[in-house]
């Protein structure tokens, strides 16, 4: 859809806060992942035709508010770190860039909680309380640029400080919600968790309250374990000590760090970071258990363990200088399947070199983070790799695992993760709450590229891969009228 | 750099956007074409051949050249992209396609021309110097002047000449021989003209037998360093004022009970790690009290001084958000090591509308250094 007019919008802010850069559009057409341009075309994408950054919550009010009124597809976009295609302005019209979203509102230190914008980054409100000597309770290993509201938005599955608070969406105090037709609405703790997860579909987040937390002694730690099996039980263990951060590397993550000369750790069949905190008799407690959970395992010097916490933002990506480009699949696996899934990817992923870094999150779940190394200049090759994708969506399925986030590219699976009912619950309060369809359409229960479709696509990446790119090669240069019609025929959603 | 580092850049970001942390042009403008995440996005598009330069040469040159080249980006990436020397050569290629920005123009015409971006005379370079030090002679300590201390900020020039005259320090000053370091016409891309500067003033090092060069300008200390025969040994004021401290040369007896912040300037700071020794110094002033910005030293925000000339509107609203950090801190004076900084933080105090004292670190110390009973003799060898 095109827009007409947005001359509207420069009575709502400022000049400087619209861009319709040419070079802006292509930034804000992508989110984390590196896709072919003829993938994103296969979905029949249309391009922005404006970002509009919002400085308060009252404009960005009134931003979507002239989107229903007029009719206009608005997707928010954080810091676009996901990679599911949930900040991918697949059907055109508004891109909201929350990022100048950004202000401390208040920090109440009695009732211990701080309201803040959410395009706030994470680094940034975590280096401002941490001065104060306050912390928070959950947050993303992309601090330094992950936003809050993303990180709601994306679900707020994983994270540091988790598995001692728990998840960030039992912190919330009350959030500021835009609703479609520009309504702000404030949260009481229990819905908000509505909009969690529900990745800009429902509503935009404008502002949060927050609980924070008195920041206590930390106790950092590093250790190897020769066995997956021991590795997994003292995890398992650890993790019933409520740290403030755990994690784990195994070898060909840990192979990866060594090779560009992120770390120098001996190779191991997992590595396992933990960070415990608490008050000076807590630590104490907890040390000992500790000792006693991994007295089999090696343990490395504390000046590792803090360089291990330092770099947790950076060591994700500090290797992929190997791909270059590297294909990442997450997925929540529930501890007690741990084992078995991690030999599953082993065998699937024979052809492969590949690494595996885990994130902490709740109810007894770990989040492994796959990354397997690519080019994406080999395209046929790429597109092989691809075929992983539909792999690691089985691999949940089997062991009850679930798809990190669902965005534009997993909407697939969601008949296969949810009931009938379910699915048709969430599309009905989308209906109620969104009736134009205006907030990130085709996204979550949107499915765009119907399920036997992607599915046979996928499987014929894995097979075929020089068909399927010759295939979108030249599909990409069908008018986008054509492409659009065709996924609509096949039963796809779109706006 | 060459085209394939570009692309190697290109395809080994992330997309992370950890680059865009402490950028000082993508925080004040606020959109992703002036992230290094977004250029490398758009890079990517021109080198597969999906973006046509023609269809957006404006919008790319104005991306290439809004960037301070204050390599903050660098400290933050995960992948250890280093943007600034890449964006460095992106401006060499677009001068080399007649691509230099209208407005920087007359700013490259002035800097060939008068070797200074001043537009003075080249021949009135050294009239500020005290008559003791002209002409300059054969010495193995050359100050290297600058072409802000010698024809904006004479004050400067004349602070670091009294200094090391009181302690009785050897060196010479080329005077009317000293060309531009050569910085900004780097900073535009004009590589080949820089490149001229600094042939002549090699020359004249070597006539002179220099061995040590020091400078009291952040800018010209990391182009000696970085872009000179490796023949000469570079310092900074700072080091040299440090290391005078150190040993007992320099003396400082009078109090300046305030709140200071020192600013880490990128080109004395991420560029050429130097962090300490101007807080030494500082530290040695009785009473002074030192603050710091929320970040600082290798994290430290860049004022966007460098922008000053191709993006004036922009360059002072940059400054003035580290000002309006400083005067909540109850800052009363920033010292900058770099002369570019001070002018930018005074616009920025304009902008922001708060009081507060802008100096160069050796324009500001000379009023606390004890007097020596007799000026000492020259001595041998300099420290
Ligand atoms: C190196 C790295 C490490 C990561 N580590 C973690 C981790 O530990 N845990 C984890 O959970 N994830 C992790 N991620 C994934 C991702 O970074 C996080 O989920 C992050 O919080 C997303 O924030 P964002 O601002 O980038 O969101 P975006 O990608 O911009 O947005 C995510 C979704 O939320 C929507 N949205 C954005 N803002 C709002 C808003 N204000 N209101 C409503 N909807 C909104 C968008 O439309 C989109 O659908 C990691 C990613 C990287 C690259
Ligand atoms: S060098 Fe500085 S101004 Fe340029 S992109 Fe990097 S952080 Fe921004
Ligand atoms: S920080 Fe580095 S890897 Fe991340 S987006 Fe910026 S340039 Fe790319």
């Amino acid at each position: 859809m095109e827009i007409k007019d947005i001359s509207r919008l420069y009575e709502i802010v400022e000049k400087n806060q619209i861009t319709t850069n040419k070079l802006d559009l292509i930034c804000y057409s992508l989110d984390l992942a590196p896709l072919p341009e003829s993938l994103l075309k296969s979905y029949g994408m249309i391009s922005p035709d404006v970002v509009v950054r919002p400085k308060n919550t009252q404009e960005l009010s009134q931003i979507v508010a002239f989107a229903n009124q007029r009719d206009i597809p608005i997707t928010p976009r954080g810091a676009a770190t996901t990679a599911a295609g949930g900040a991918i302005p697949i059907e055109g019209g508004i891109v909201l860039d929350l990022c100048s979203l950004n202000k401390v509102l208040e920090f109440n230190e009695e009732d211990q909680y701080v309201r803040v914008e959410t395009g706030l980054e994470f680094q940034r409100l975590i280096d401002w309380l941490e001065a104060k000597g306050w912390q928070l309770g959950a947050y993303p290993s992309s601090a330094p640029s992950a936003t809050i509201g993303g990180y709601l938005g994306a679900g707020a599955g994983a994270g540091v400080g988790i598995p001692k608070y728990g998840n960030i969406g039992d912190q919330i105090i009350s959030l500021k919600v835009v609703l479609a037709d520009g309504r702000i609405v404030q949260t009481s703790p229990g819905e908000s968790w509505l909009f969690i997860g529900s990745e800009g579909t429902l509503g935009v987040i404008g502002e949060i309250a927050l609980r924070v937390f008195k920041k206590g002694k930390r106790k950092f730690y590093l250790f190897g374990f020769d066995s997956l099996y021991a590795g997994i039980n003292a995890l398992t263990e650890l993790i019933k000590l409520r740290p403030y951060f755990i994690s784990f590397l195994d070898k060909g993550f840990v192979t990866f760090l060594n090779e560009v000369g992120a770390s120098r750790l001996p190779l191991k069949e997992l590595t396992v970071p933990l960070v415990i905190e608490g008050s000076e008799q807590e630590l104490e407690r907890d040390e000992k258990k500790v000792n006693e959970i991994c007295s089999a395992a090696t343990r490395y010097r504390e000046k590792l363990a803090i360089e291990e916490w330092h770099h947790r933002f950076k060591v994700g990506l500090s290797f992929k200088s190997l791909g270059p480009s590297i294909l990442v699949q997450e997925l929540r696996v529930p501890l007690v399947k741990l084992e078995e899934v991690l030999r599953e990817i082993k065998s699937m992923l024979a052809e492969e070199r590949w690494g595996i870094e885990s994130l902490a999150s709740d109810n007894n779940t770990i989040v492994l983070v796959v990354y397997i190394l690519a080019d994406e200049r080999n395209k046929a090759d790429y597109f092989k790799k691809f075929a992983y994708i539909q792999k690691f969506g089985n691999l949940e399925i089997d062991y009850n695992s679930t798809p990190f986030g669902i965005g534009l590219h997993n909407t697939a699976l969601m008949p296969k993760i949810h009931t009938e009912e379910a699915l048709q619950v969430m599309r009905s309060l989308k209906g109620y709450l969104d009736p134009k369809n205006i907030l990130n359409p085709s996204k979550t229960t949107q499915i765009r590229v119907p399920g036997l479709m992607a599915a046979s696509s996928m499987k014929m990446m894995g097979i075929i891969p020089e068909v399927v790119e010759f295939g979108l090669e030249s599909a990409s240069y069908m008018p986008l009228s054509l492409t659009r019609l065709g996924l609509k025929m096949m039963g796809g959603k779109l706006k | 750099m060459k085209r394939s580092e570009l692309v190697e850049a290109v395809y080994t970001c992330g997309s992370c956007g950890y680059c865009r942390f402490g950028c000082p042009v993508y925080q004040q403008v606020g959109f992703e074409r002036v992230s290094v995440r977004g250029r490398m996005q758009f890079f990517k598009k021109l080198l597969e051949g999906k973006l046509d330069f023609d269809s957006c040469k404006d919008e790319l040159v104005e991306a290439i050249y809004q960037c301070a080249g204050c390599e903050n980006c660098t400290v933050e990436c995960p992948t250890g992209i280093e943007f600034s020397p890449i964006c460095e050569a992106l401006r060499e290629d677009l001068v080399n396609r007649g691509l230099l920005p209208e407005n920087l123009k007359p700013v490259r015409d002035t800097l060939i021309e008068k070797s200074n971006p001043y537009g003075e005379a080249r021949e009135t370079r050294g009239s500020w110097i005290p008559k003791q030090h002209v002409p300059p002679k054969e010495s193995k300590y050359l100050y290297f002047v600058s072409c802000t201390a010698a024809f904006s900020l004479n004050r400067v020039a004349r602070s670091v000449v009294k200094i090391l005259d009181d302690i009785g320090f050897e060196f010479t000053i080329l005077g009317n021989e000293e060309e531009c370091c050569g910085s900004p016409l780097l900073r535009l891309g004009e590589m080949e003209a820089a490149k001229e500067q600094i042939n002549k003033n090699v020359e004249k090092f070597d006539k002179y037998g220099v061995e040590t060069i020091f400078t009291a300008c952040a800018g010209c200390y990391r182009t000696l360093s970085h872009y000179y025969p490796e023949d000469f040994k570079v310092l900074h004021t700072v080091q040299l004022f440090d290391k005078l401290i150190k040993e007992g040369k320099l003396v400082f007896d009078k109090e300046f009970p305030k709140k200071v912040l020192y600013f880490d300037g990128c080109d004395l700071g991420r560029h050429m790690d130097i962090y300490e020794e101007p807080r030494n110094i500082l530290r040695a002033i009785p009473g002074l009290e030192l603050v710091e910005l929320d970040y600082n030293r290798e994290k430290a925000v860049c004022c966007g001084g460098p922008l000053m000339g191709s993006f004036p509107d922009l360059a002072p609203n940059i400054a003035a958000e580290i000002v309006k950090e400083a005067s909540e801190k109850g800052v009363e004076l920033i010292l900058t090591p770099c002369a570019t900084c001070m002018l930018n933080f005074k616009s920025g105090a304009g902008v922001a509308d708060v009081q507060i004292d802008v100096q160069d670190i050796p324009m500001f110390i000379p009023k606390f250094i004890k007097k020596q009973e007799k000026p000492k003799p020259p001595e041998e060898s300099n420290p």
